[in-house]
């Protein structure tokens, strides 16, 4: 008991070992709050792709690949909920008698891109794409302006008195200053067999209607994309192939089996698509797969992050080891009393350690609180500073994004406090060592 | 003045009690990790910028109105004493579909991803250049010459693409491929040769890749066809602007490795005249404008930044001159605002690797004021007798503050010491490492560069120093003003 | 008559405790004439040591005076008392008060550093040396110079702080029961040594002690109790 006691006391009576604690906080704190906007840049960008992203996509079809086949060995997998069809072509979006602008300067767009006049057409079936993806939210996105949405939710791509409609990211249709029933031309080009057995290019010219903006949370995505009709882009570009399909989206009922499932499904396409010409067609991956390269960069960049950080841990380990130290040769002569009471070396020894312990838990426990409320309230401290100091912390808009990203990982919140309290533990042990060790006589014999 | 026994006493006390070393190892460590950890970063940051000002022009003449021509800013930029060359540049967007496709891959001629970077697409920014004005104001040649280098880093023996050194002027305009190399490459397509190889003469522009498309067409060899698949305004003669789709053949001429991420991945660089005549400008019809979207500037060398940003200013009013009257005001950017966006990025994580580096020195600096601290607590009864024997409060104090100037100094040039020779070592020890346990601290291939870049910055070191220093002091200044003050006839009444 | 060297008049000093004010020194008049050897003595807790302390300047006085050569002193700036206190006070403690880091030597040295800055003292460390050793010398310390306090016996150890107090030649050695943790034997020694320095010198000695026996070897004996001076008797 009079361990406890008495570490509590010397703890309370020294306001310095205040200092050993705040050590440990600060660097609790810095811990938490630098890995959690790293790991929420991270998860937001996740989080953006992910939005526009179907949870697996069958790619690079062939010319000659034909919608129901593949529809049906795709849909006899367990996991697999629902598809949608895709045509993905490409052209150049511009309003009847304007010239499109030239492409940005590359060190001046977006770092994610979007904002090119060139761009890609997805030929979709407006129902089924609503229910294997997000479409349908991406058409309510609540920052969408009223007179941008689009009317008929249900049928958002029917045609508009015979005339084809069109989808587009709502920031390009700010920009270019559209609004919905606008005319648009879509110039584009298919490969055509010529009498030479070469491949031409043929003109394809589409009069579109705007029907209203589409917004999914990843900017690059509407950027680069317009939504058409899966009929309208088929007839004008392979009119003679009513079954043609270039992507398939498909939704999962268990997201968690994500990769197993693309392996399945991998197998399935491969045997719908074997022509016995010793060639896989096709590519089935997973919307993680699909960004993979990004997202492994961000998370090396955390990972090096993290080893800095340790060094504050480590310096804060100097100042514990520098309090609790000067706090035993302080105390010699308690030791003397103590054992001299009857305390066996290891009683000292606890009373000690129990003074490290408590400081650690104590700067674990706090800078894990604030480093939490620092991290929930980022947003909030930038928009202060900014307004105090006109110093943006945190350039948003770069990144695409609309508030500081803050993700709390409990497991680095747990592998911080182990790490600190194990840190905690190794610097109290060495002094409380020393305090058990000490010749009482030396310190009852006096000065 | 400082009395004698300030420094005396506070020599004695560093001497006798080892808590000091402590603390002295404490700013030794925090300055350490600071040298380390910053010249590393600096290291990366300079190296990208590096990468980005070798691809990016000193300067840029741009957002230029639709048809303009190269030949009249030319010549009113070129008449100014500040600019050396200039060269032009024309920029546009398309999609790039390589023709010949080995066995067991597919083509993607009509596929597109949905990518960030749009490369397996086949998406490329399309640079059309004059490679000899062009050579005149970027480093073109050593751009080519790099992506050897880069290759090699990734265990990859290319050579570098020979384009640039052909001796006809003409053919090299174009980009063009030895006559022999673009036949072979016209029978691995399947393409038809009705003229046999000694009389077959090239007739495909060249196109440089950035190097980074490599690992989406590794199959590509030179010669081989490319089809560049876009769309362009083109004049017509009712005067209303018509969108019109082409497909042009080129001929993979090679890689370029600028180093600058967003540059080698997205950009290909292909003969102006090729894009020109996209847009309806032949180069043999009279009345066709040479058209350009930018132009590339090199300032005379030697220049002030003063200088600089003076020609900046004459230049755009030059530019700006020579443009119809109404035009949209161009701009004239140096190198570093052509690529706001990037740098930006990269600044904000300098600024959050500093703001933990300025936490470590915090921590640093709590040390010395805990020991100082608990000094001044065991050592009251010796400030009374020095107050007794007629110590004034500040020369007290400066016994404490003095013991915190040893231990800051101490430290941080033990520390600075440490840490430049760390720094400097750095490789070697990594490739020691490597070699030995085969761990790899820093995955250098992952940025594509031969060595740790460490850029030990003499100007950091002084900071880092002084920083520490000063901090230090700050820090000891607390417990030395509380010695100060002390009551003397306390530490003699406790008796 | 001359002036005294060092005075009280009307000295009042209290401390506060909380929310009480405790009176030490409730008006004390003491005046130490240059040369003269007096005691003061009193119980425990009857103000001795303040009166001391604000003697020396190390303690501000709550109200009334402490005359210098005639000159009121006790208000004067900081720095001004702490030149005050190292060129004309020579302080001797019953606990030594020596820094247990320092040899017997470099704690005498310390006198002579408090005044001098760093160069000066540079300078002349060889004539101060000289000076503390021949001071050590006169204590009878010539064979300790460089053992620290915690390698010294308790009389040694009073020499030393003995020693310390002369070398910036004071005018008044203040000395607050300098015996008092001293055996009787090593006390007699240390005592005939202040007295013989003192007759020497000329110094102005103030001596609170407990023992009759040695006040009464001091010129003029002087009682205190609850803070005031019970009547001054006559000098021998």
């Amino acid at each position: 008991m009079y361990r406890l006691f008495l570490a509590v006391r010397y703890l309370l009576t020294r306001p310095i070992n205040l200092l050993g604690m705040a050590g440990i906080l600060v660097s609790v704190w810095a811990l938490v709050v630098v890995v959690s906007i790293f790991s929420g840049f991270l998860q937001q960008i996740e989080l953006h792709v992910r939005s526009a992203s179907a949870d697996i996509s069958v790619h690079e079809l062939p010319a000659w690949a034909e919608w129901t086949p593949l529809e049906r060995a795709l849909r006899d997998d367990p996991n697999v909920a629902d598809t949608a069809r895709r045509l993905v072509h490409y052209g150049m979006l511009s309003r009847p008698g304007q010239r499109p602008a030239s492409p940005p300067l590359l060190g001046r767009s977006a770092l994610h891109g979007g904002d090119q006049p060139f761009l890609f057409v997805l030929g979709i079936d407006a129902a089924a794409e609503a229910r294997v993806t997000g479409f349908g939210s991406w058409l309510e996105n609540p920052e969408i302006p009223a007179e941008l949405r689009v009317a008929d939710r249900t049928r958002p791509l029917a045609a508009d008195a015979g005339r084809p409609r069109v989808l587009v990211g709502l920031e390009r249709l700010q920009r270019e200053g559209l609004h919905r029933g606008d005319t648009v031309v879509l110039t584009s080009g298919r490969l055509q067999s010529e009498p030479d057995g070469q491949k031409g290019l043929q003109q394809v010219t589409l009069e579109l209607v705007v029907a209203g903006a589409f917004k999914t949370h990843h900017g690059g995505f509407d950027g680069n994309n317009v939504f058409v009709d899966h009929e309208v882009l088929r007839a004008a570009l392979f009119p003679d192939a009513p079954d043609g399909v270039q992507e398939i989206a498909v939704r999962c009922r268990d997201a968690a089996t994500l990769d197993a499932t693309a392996t399945r499904l991998q197998r399935a396409v491969a045997r719908v698509l074997d022509r016995g010409d010793d060639r896989a067609y096709g590519k089935v991956q997973t919307w993680r797969e699909k960004n993979g390269q990004f997202l492994a960069s961000v998370e090396h960049q955390r990972g090096l992050l993290k080893i800095v950080l340790i060094v504050i841990m480590v310096t804060a380990a100097f100042l514990m080891l520098a309090t609790l130290s000067m706090m035993v040769t302080e105390k010699t002569s308690d030791i003397g009393i103590l054992t001299a009471m009857g305390a066996t070396p290891l009683g000292v020894l606890q009373v000690f350690l129990a003074c490290g312990l408590t400081i650690t838990a104590a700067g674990v426990v706090l800078g894990l609180l604030l480093g939490t409320v620092t991290s929930v309230f980022l947003e909030e401290i930038r928009q202060f500073v900014l307004w105090a100091t006109s110093i943006d912390l945190f350039p948003l808009k770069v990144y695409n994004l609309d508030r500081v990203p803050c993700a709390i990982d409990p497991l680095w919140l747990l592998q911080v406090a182990a790490m600190a309290l194990a840190v905690g533990t190794v610097v109290s042990a060495w002094p409380a060592w020393r305090a058990a060790r000490h010749d009482p006589l030396v310190s009852l014999r006096g000065n | 003045m400082i009395a004698a026994f300030s420094p005396f006493l506070a020599l004695r006390y560093l001497l006798t009690r080892r808590i000091n070393l402590l603390a002295m190892f404490g700013v030794t460590f925090a300055v350490w990790a600071m040298i380390v950890v910053n010249s590393v970063f600096t290291g990366f940051v300079s190296e990208i910028r590096t990468d980005v000002r070798r691809a990016s022009p000193e300067m840029m003449l741009t957002d230029l109105p639709l048809d303009t021509g190269y030949e009249p800013l030319r010549a009113a930029l070129e008449a100014d004493t500040a600019v050396a060359a200039t060269a032009p540049r024309l920029r546009h967007h398309g999609l790039l579909q390589p023709l010949r496709v080995p066995k067991g891959l597919q083509p993607r001629t009509e596929a597109a991803e949905l990518n960030f970077d749009h490369m397996e697409s086949g998406f490329a920014l399309l640079l059309g250049i004059d490679p000899a004005r062009e050579e005149a104001v970027t480093p073109l040649r050593q751009w080519v010459a790099r992506s050897e280098e880069v290759f090699a880093l990734h265990h990859v023996m290319l050579p570098p693409s020979t384009v640039l050194l052909d001796p006809d002027p003409d053919r090299r305009a174009q980009l063009l491929l030895p006559d022999a190399t673009e036949w072979l490459a016209r029978r691995r397509a399947g393409l038809a040769v009705d003229t046999p190889k000694s009389e077959y003469r090239s007739a495909w522009p060249g196109v440089l890749l950035g190097w980074r498309r490599a690992p989406y067409t590794p199959w590509l060899r030179e010669g081989d066809p490319i089809d560049l698949l876009t769309a362009a305004s083109v004049p017509t003669t009712d005067g209303t602007p018509q969108l019109r789709s082409h497909r042009v053949r080129v001929a993979f001429a090679g890689y370029f490795a600028t180093g600058y991420r967003a540059f080698d991945e997205t950009t290909a660089l292909l003969p102006i005249e090729t894009l020109r005549t996209m847009f309806g400008q032949d180069i043999h019809d009279p009345d066709s404008i040479d058209l350009v979207t930018d132009v590339a500037i090199r300032l005379q060398p030697g220049l002030s930044a003063h200088a600089i940003t003076a020609a900046r200013d004459r230049l755009q009013r030059a530019a700006q001159a020579v443009l119809p009257a109404g035009s949209a005001p161009c701009s004239v950017l140096d190198w570093q605002q052509q690529n706001t966006v990037f740098l930006s990025a990269v600044a904000t994580e300098q600024a959050m690797m500093q703001f933990v580096l300025f936490v470590v020195m915090l921590v640093a600096a709590f040390v010395i004021y805990a020991v100082l601290h608990m000094m001044v607590v065991q050592k009251w009864k010796d400030i009374g007798i020095l107050s007794a024997l007629g110590g004034t409060p500040r020369a007290v104090g400066a016994v404490f503050l003095l013991c915190g100037v040893v231990v800051a100094v101490l430290g941080t040039a033990l520390g600075t010491g440490l840490g430049t020779l760390s720094a400097l070592s750095l490789n070697d020890a990594n490739e020691w490492l490597f070699a030995t346990t085969g761990l790899e601290l820093f995955p250098r291939r992952l940025f594509d560069l031969q060595q740790v870049p460490v850029r030990l910055d003499p100007a950091w070191l002084v900071q880092v120093a002084t920083g520490a220093i000063v901090f230090a002091v700050l820090v000891a200044l607390f417990p030395a003003r509380k010695a100060a003050r002390m009551n003397p006839v306390q530490a003699f009444a406790h008796e | 008559m001359s002036t005294p060297v060092l005075a009280a008049a009307n000295v009042t000093k209290s401390y506060r405790l909380g929310k009480r004010e405790i009176p030490v020194l409730r008006g004390v008049d003491l005046a130490l004439m240059p040369g003269e050897r007096v005691a003061l003595l009193g119980a425990s807790g009857a103000g001795k040591s303040t009166l001391l302390h604000v003697l020396g300047l190390l303690d501000a006085p709550t109200s009334g005076q402490v005359l210098f050569d005639g000159r009121p002193v006790h208000d004067l700036p900081v720095a001004e008392r702490a030149r005050l206190r190292h060129e004309h006070t020579g302080f001797v403690f019953q606990f030594y008060h020596l820094i247990p880091e320092l040899t017997a030597l470099q704690n005498v040295l310390l006198a002579r550093m408090m005044a001098t800055s760093t160069l000066a003292y540079w300078r002349t460390r060889g004539a101060a040396r000289a000076a503390a050793m021949d001071l050590l010398a006169q204590v009878g310390l010539q064979d300790r110079l460089h053992h620290r306090p915690s390698e010294l016996s308790g009389g040694e150890r009073q020499r030393v702080a003995i020693a310390r107090a002369l070398l910036a030649e004071p005018k008044v050695v203040l000395a607050d029961e300098p015996t008092g943790n001293l055996d009787s034997a090593t006390a007699a020694g240390v005592v005939e040594l202040m007295f013989s320095i003192q007759q020497q010198r000329g110094l102005a000695f103030l001596l609170v002690t407990h023992n009759e026996d040695l006040a009464r070897r001091c010129d003029r004996i002087v009682r205190m109790r609850d803070g005031v001076v019970q009547g001054e008797p006559a000098r021998t």
